[in-house]
């Protein structure tokens, strides 16, 4: 646990902060997930890749539960599983964490379109729901699943066309 | 909810901007269907955004309430036998990727585990280090005190006969207890991760027992370490 505190907890503390925008909450927040990844750690099977994946996804999770709960609205009740990322093949965390380096997510944000990136950092960032978002940008609700979708499928795919940092 | 339903709401359950209801559809669709790979993936497409946000320290006392949190049993409960194996094996492994394939896993990982500790200086408690010998069978015992585990390897041990198993135990001022089993492969090798403390003057032993294990050891040790 002290292992995988060590070399995440600077990125998740970050996440946490970035989301709430304070450090006493962005700490509980930081706790409550790697508690829950310790609860987790019986069946947690992960490669170093998804591990990365499921710890940040769960302090996403906390934090934006937290800021939805400042604005009234309900958290989810059940934690977030690890099997969730037992079913993916391929490990994007990984190869960015080993190979591409973090600029690479940079840049391949950069490359989506902004109609795209814009529903995603509101989603990812500001903890909204793509009803809140299609009434915020005045979009069917279709239109903003759509973009949530694709934008997700290019930053993959950027991020798969990125050539290996130089070691 | 149909496969279709789902896969649209994809983008939106990856960045967790579902309401509650429709996550609960969403998770609920897919414990019972395998039609969704690429939605499992999405969700780690996401947490790259999480990559962004530049790295910041967070306050040493987060590290010590957390770690007090985690001793005082606000983590998983386990009995000794019941051994996340897996689990430890796979976090150990997860911080190392130098190539160790080919070394094996189980004569690699306590080296893994001492090279950790060393890569840690000033941190806690360093790792114990026993070796033990049982004819051409050798190994050694790591007990990691800031991880309240002991990692027993092996080379050239066969493995245990038909209805046998290896039964790993911390004697404890002359007592007995078990921590879990030890498993032998077809090459001859050997491991066992156990969540124990040992204490001064402790002795880890193995013993061939019936399968499943005794209440108590019926033959004499394999090997011991003391400590």
């Amino acid at each position: 646990m002290e292992i995988l505190y060590d070399r995440l907890s600077r990125q998740a503390f970050a996440l946490a902060y970035r989301i709430l925008g304070d450090g006493p909450a962005a700490e509980d927040a930081v706790q409550e997930a790697f508690l829950t990844v310790w609860r987790q750690a019986e069946k947690v099977n992960l490669s170093r890749g998804k591990l990365s994946s499921f710890v940040l996804t769960v302090v996403h999770h906390k934090a934006i539960d937290v800021l939805r709960a400042r604005k009234g609205t309900i958290a989810r009740q059940v934690p977030l599983d690890s099997g969730v990322f037992e079913k993916e093949g391929e490990d994007v965390m990984d190869r960015v964490l080993l190979t591409l380096g973090r600029d690479a997510v940079r840049r391949a944000l950069k490359s989506l379109p902004e109609e795209q990136l814009q529903p995603m950092q509101m989603a990812y960032f500001e903890g909204m729901t793509h009803a809140e978002i299609a009434e915020t940008l005045r979009l069917p609700l279709g239109t903003v699943k759509s973009r949530l979708r694709l934008g997700l499928e290019k930053l993959r795919t950027a991020l798969s066309s990125e050539p290996e940092a130089e070691s | 909810m149909r496969c279709e339903e789902v896969e649209e709401l994809s983008g939106a359950y990856a960045l967790y901007a579902l309401t509650p209801v429709e996550l609960a559809e969403v998770e609920r669709h897919l414990a019972g269907c395998d039609k969704h790979p690429a939605l499992a993936g999405l969700t780690s497409v996401a947490a790259m955004l999480g990559l962004t946000a530049p790295e910041m320290e967070p306050p040493v006392e987060l590290r010590t309430r957390l770690m007090e949190a985690v001793r005082a049993g606000s983590g998983p409960a386990l009995a000794p036998s019941a051994v996340p194996r897996g689990a430890i094996l796979q976090r150990l492994r997860g911080i190392v990727v130098t190539p160790l394939a080919g070394y094996g896993l189980a004569a690699a990982l306590a080296v893994v585990v001492v090279a950790l500790l060393i890569a840690r200086p000033g941190r806690g408690n360093e790792a114990v280090v026993r070796s033990i010998t049982s004819g051409a069978a050798s190994g050694r015992v790591v007990y990691i005190p800031d991880e309240h585990v002991t990692v027993l390897t092996v080379d050239g041990l066969a493995p245990a006969s038909a209805g046998k198993t290896y039964q790993v135990w911390d004697i404890r001022g002359g007592v007995p207890v078990s921590i879990g089993f030890l498993e032998v492969s077809a090459d001859r090798r050997g491991n066992s991760v156990m969540r124990t403390d040992i204490s001064s003057g402790e002795v880890i032993a193995v013993t061939i027992e019936p399968e499943g294990g005794s209440p108590l050891p019926t033959t004499d040790p394999l090997f011991k370490a003391g400590f």
